[in-house]
């Protein structure tokens, strides 16, 4: 590793567009694989000084398989999902104490007497109003992705932002996006079991219908309030440089 | 020599957490090099089983990411989470004990 040689700015921009072309979308991927090849060239050219830029370059390309970074992105895109996995079970475990485990229950209390004094109808007006409450929050976050994305200047990277705009994709942020998709899940399995039960239901699926239910409310309000929190700071953990604002 | 691959994928995972235990933060392209220059050129890490394994330790929790710039790129820089550095011992000891056991395989007369 050499601390005298340094690629120039054109050079790292076609390390980018190397990247590129070899079918890389993003910009967080990318970062990591222009530093490795930069460095290794670096290093190659230091160490033979005749050596140009794009000799180094092809030869630090074919080290590579012929899938290219492919098995690179997928590796990495499994890993991030368990990382968000583990993170928002983490601070569902964390949320999910005392006064907060009482107002649950008093939920699911709630339901069930709506439901008792109203029948299949009121559980079919709760799970509506919960779908309209998860696209809410699938919008709110979508807003904050995309406030994400403008906000975050690439300063080294102005040729990038010149030909595309803050267009950006992050696979840290869109693994996150992937998982919060299945957001909608538990509400559908609800309707799926009240067109199984026809209206007709029994006391120990009007239990099991509110349980859920109760437990989706815990998940969002986490959503409106936790997890955009949660992502922003994970954010400014890993890029630091982005500093955006963590909203009240 | 260069090691064989497969012997290598077993042990990759202790090899980088010790190596991020005993350097602190570390990038990717420096624990190639510092595994390759500490085992005379004997483990040479390609970055296709680096990278991938670094993202399945960051997602068990056991590595943390933090992304600099440096010059005029980024780097992304790794560390040891405080479960990644509980891990430490335990992994080593397997490793050393994995070790001892080969050694008695290849060498019975030491046993």
């Amino acid at each position: 590793m050499n601390d005298n040689y340094q690629l120039n700015s054109d050079q790292i921009d076609r390390l980018f567009l190397v990247c590129k072309e070899k079918n890389v979308p993003y910009i967080d991927v990318q970062y990591e694989l222009v530093d490795h090849l930069a460095s290794s060239i670096e290093d190659a050219i230091c160490n033979n000084t005749k050596l140009t830029f794009e000799a180094a370059l092809t030869i630090e390309l074919n080290k590579y398989p012929i899938t290219g970074f492919y098995k690179f992105i997928e590796e990495k895109e499994k890993g991030l999902s368990k990382y968000w996995r583990l993170k928002i079970w983490n601070l569902l475990v964390c949320y999910f104490k005392f006064p907060k485990i009482l107002l649950t229950i008093a939920c699911a209390l709630l339901y069930f007497m709506l439901v008792n004094l109203f029948g299949a109808v009121a559980l079919y007006v709760i799970v509506a109003g919960m779908l309209i409450l998860t696209f809410l929050s699938r919008f709110s976050l979508n807003a904050l992705v995309k406030d994400f994305l403008i906000e975050s200047q690439v300063p080294f990277y102005e040729k990038l932002i010149e030909s595309e705009g803050p267009k950006f994709k992050y696979l840290f942020v869109q693994t996150f996006n992937s998982i919060f998709t299945f957001i909608g899940f538990p509400p559908v399995i609800v309707i799926w079991l009240l067109d199984v039960s026809n209206y007709s239901l029994s006391s120990a699926m009007i239990a099991s219908v509110v349980v859920i239910l109760s437990l989706f409310t815990v998940w969002i309000h986490a959503s409106f309030t936790y997890l955009p929190n949660m992502l922003i700071k994970e954010i400014n953990n890993k890029y630091n440089h982005f500093n955006m604002q963590i909203a009240n | 020599m260069a090691l064989n691959s497969n012997l290598l994928r077993g042990s990759l995972e202790t090899i980088i957490i010790k190596m991020l235990s005993d350097h602190g933060e570390m990038y990717g392209y420096e624990i190639c090099q510092k595994v390759k220059d500490q085992t005379n050129e004997g483990i040479s890490l390609t970055e296709g089983a680096l990278y991938p394994l670094l993202h399945k330790l960051e997602g068990k929790g056991i590595l943390d990411v933090e992304t600099r710039s440096i010059g005029n790129r980024y780097r992304k820089y790794y560390t040891l989470t405080k479960s990644g550095k509980k891990e430490v011992k335990s992994v080593i000891k397997e490793m050393e004990d994995y070790i001892k056991s080969i050694e008695l395989i290849l060498n019975p007369k030491i046993a």
